[in-house]
């Protein structure tokens, strides 16, 4: 229960990320 | 450095490793080049996709540096779990791709109508799909366990392989030298890493045989393998420790199993080690009894972390399902062995009387050290006067003693045992810095 829960956490953070990522490749670049 | 810091140390390391592309890819831009932020959330999707995926083997590639601090089964289960993570991060990239006009057609490996840096990246695509599915569905597509094992390791390279081809071909961001280094760093450190597993450690092995003494029948379709060390020394382990026992003609074979040490670790002047196995699967059911006094073995171990010598207590609560008896029946021998005077409550659960393994040595080990024994029978007979059902609050309560929120608890058995046996400890209030379990149901 507690890997599945440190997965999530792992899979969330990683996620946002992305987003923020992706967010300033848009809008550093254009 | 103690096991907190070394911990965060090594989460720190994987974190950075699969968000490093996405580091490197966004660095590298120039003004003039964004694809809108739909078209970027799919292309970074997918280095975080492949960057998890390339990180997958480093999980299970049972490095002691980062197994010893973790334990493996926490290492494989937490394998199991990023691989979906990893699933869906790289499902998301076609799929975002195509909202935004791309053909679906580029999902066929076949098409000719594609160039090929589309295609590595559906191959890529399609095997992640097929190891997860086969994975996740492998006992009820009668996969036996070393076929699995095989496949998944051969459809893992394709898949990373498929994966890595088209990232490093697709142009844009991986055009750039920095890029292609960093992809080119991630396949060398795994094909590293695979060298280590598959060829640098057999060959430590192979030095280093085994040799069955005896091959003991045990209640409950089980059977002990006790084994001798052949012109070596053996090795020490910690009470409730496992080893993967080969028994291909060479430790190069891939069918491995991880069992758990069920002596003492407190060796006999041999070395000798028992294992016990419960008939469960096609190994165990088909090869394990008839194991002869003789046979060679090849063991890779110890590993594990769930040991009353990691997790010292002034008195310990052991709850064990069926084979999941064995680490805690050797946590008993050594304290029996050792003359350790601390108390062990030990719930000891089974669906027939019948099943419970090592029924005499508990009773002898009884007589040598402070361990209450309390049976639970998940399928009584009518005869059955002692615990029956499942292990919930109030048969724990009734059984333990005055101050044992102080005590350190030992749970191993099927998962969902594990799941339940972990909410009715936290309901009497145990804090679950003292619980600790193992679990090997991976697949």
């Amino acid at each position: 229960m507690r890997i599945a829960a440190i997965t999530w956490i792992v899979f969330f953070m990683v996620f946002a990320l992305t987003a923020i990522c992706a967010i300033f490749a848009t809008l550093a670049t254009h | 450095m103690n096991t907190v810091i070394r911990g965060t140390f090594w989460f720190g390391i994987y974190l950075f490793l699969i968000a490093f592309p996405l580091a490197v890819a966004l660095l590298g831009r120039r003004p003039g080049e964004g694809r809108g932020f739909w078209v970027e959330f799919a292309v970074a999707c997918g280095y975080v996709g492949l960057a998890i995926m390339a990180s997958e083997f480093a999980l299970v590639s049972r490095a002691q540096s980062v197994a010893g601090i973790f334990g493996q089964d926490a290492m494989q289960h937490f394998h199991k779990q990023m691989g979906y993570a990893a699933t869906g991060f790289v499902l998301a990239h076609p799929t975002l791709l195509f909202m935004q006009g791309l053909p679906w057609g580029m999902l066929n490996p076949f098409s000719q109508e594609h160039r090929w840096v589309w295609r590595f990246g559906a191959i890529g695509f399609w095997a992640l799909i097929l190891l997860i599915f086969v994975a996740r569905f492998r006992k009820r597509l009668r996969i036996s366990y070393q076929w699995w094992h095989v496949t998944h390791a051969f459809i893992t390279c394709v898949a990373v392989l498929g994966a890595l081809v088209h990232a490093y071909l697709v142009g844009h961001d991986s055009a750039r030298p920095a890029m292609r280094i960093l992809w080119m760093c991630y396949l060398f450190v795994l094909f590293g890493l695979a060298v280590q597993y598959r060829i640098l450690r057999p060959l430590k092995m192979w030095r280093k045989p085994w040799e069955v003494m005896e091959n003991i029948t045990e209640h409950g379709s089980a059977r002990t393998l006790l084994l001798r060390p052949v012109a070596h020394s053996g090795f020490s382990f910690a009470p409730g420790q496992f080893a993967w026992l080969n028994t291909g003609k060479t430790p190069f074979h891939f069918d491995q199993h991880p069992i758990s040490m069920s002596s003492s670790a407190e060796n006999g002047s041999n070395g000798e080690i028992a294992f016990t196995i419960k008939g469960l699967g096609d190994w165990s059911r088909e090869v394990v009894p008839f194991l002869t006094p003789g046979t060679r073995m090849w063991l890779d171990g110890p590993y594990g972390v769930f040991s009353v010598d990691r997790d010292q207590g002034p008195g310990f609560v052991m709850i064990g399902h069926g084979v999941g008896i064995t680490p805690l029946h050797s946590m008993c021998k050594t304290l029996a062995a050792r003359g350790d005077s601390r108390p062990v409550v030990l719930f000891y659960c089974a669906r027939q009387f019948e099943e419970f393994i090592f029924r005499e040595e508990f009773e002898e080990l009884q007589t040598r050290m402070p361990l209450k024994l309390i049976y639970i029978l998940e399928h009584p007979s009518e005869a059955w006067r002692g615990e029956s059902g499942h292990i919930t609050s109030d048969v724990l309560l009734r059984h333990l003693p005055k101050y044992y929120k102080r005590y350190q608890f030992f749970v191993c058995g099927s998962g969902s045992l594990m799941d339940s046996v972990e909410q009715s400890l936290q309901e009497i209030g145990v804090v679950s810095e003292l619980v600790h379990s193992e679990r090997f149901d991976v697949v």
